[in-house]
């Protein structure tokens, strides 16, 4: 499978993004998921797409960023609930799904 | 990354441009920044929103490429007036009157400090609480014990 990885994408990759990541990246160790998660800066977005199935944004993304995901089948999520706290349960439970899909379960 | 000195709860700026230099000039005379930190916060804040609407307290999160920062830090600022902006993710206008100022210089290493700061901002007992703190000492010492605390549970 060539696309298993999500990403998520802020500012400048540096504070934000890494956070979330981690989170996840936690999230997903508690629920024994084995899943690539990795923080990316939203400046290089457009590329990072191309080898990404679930992207998970905290900079708003552009018309043309959203557009191309979804040329390449990529489920988008919002991360700030993350942040926040508000909506991270059921936006967790859509990547979930997300990731059972990549994997054909 | 907590420092008295890196607490004001007295600023009484317009918008946000005004408060971001007048904390990066501070950062910058503690040697905490660059003087270019100031157009970093403020080209970031544009780019990229930093504003958070949290269940008890909105906040917004300002911050810079590392490359204006000398060493790692937190400030917090409060402004007498409620200041308009973006929220990160949706560039939803809200308005905010907390702003914790990261300095960041090594992402993986602080990213443990910016866990905890979300922690804090999930919990409603401290965020009720920090609303009613009105001096620097306390709003200073309030945040150091709840982050000693929550790095102990964490060690557990």
């Amino acid at each position: 499978m060539k696309n298993n990885r999500l990403i998520v994408a802020c500012g400048s990759g540096v504070a934000t993004s890494t956070t979330i990541a981690e989170k996840i990246k936690r999230m997903f160790e508690n629920d024994n998921i084995d899943f690539p998660v990795e923080a990316v800066d939203y400046k290089s977005i457009m590329s990072e797409l191309n080898n990404t199935s679930i992207y998970v944004y905290i900079a708003k993304p552009d018309d043309d960023v959203l557009q191309k995901a979804e040329e390449l089948g990529i489920d988008v999520y919002a991360g700030v609930p993350f942040l926040t706290g508000m909506g991270a349960d059921e936006i967790y439970t859509d990547i979930l799904e997300s990731i059972k899909k990549y994997k054909g379960e | 990354m907590f420092d008295i000195n890196l607490v004001n709860l007295e600023y009484n700026h317009n918008n946000y441009t005004e408060l971001y230099s007048d904390i990066a000039n501070e950062l910058n005379e503690l040697g905490f920044v660059k003087p270019s930190f100031a157009q970093g916060l403020i080209d970031r804040e544009v780019n990229f929103p930093t504003g958070l609407e949290t269940e008890y307290l909105n906040v917004a999160l300002p911050h810079s490429e590392i490359e204006f920062v000398n060493k790692p830090f937190i400030y917090i600022a409060k402004n007498e007036k409620e200041l308009p902006i973006l929220q990160m993710g949706d560039n939803k206008e809200i308005k905010v009157q907390y702003f914790f100022v990261l300095g960041i210089t090594e992402p993986q290493n602080q990213v443990i400090l910016l866990q905890l700061l979300i922690e804090l901002f999930q919990d409603k007992e401290f965020m009720v609480s920090f609303k009613n703190l009105d001096t620097n000492e306390s709003a200073y010492l309030n945040m150091v014990n709840k982050v000693k605390t929550l790095e102990e549970k964490h060690e557990e």
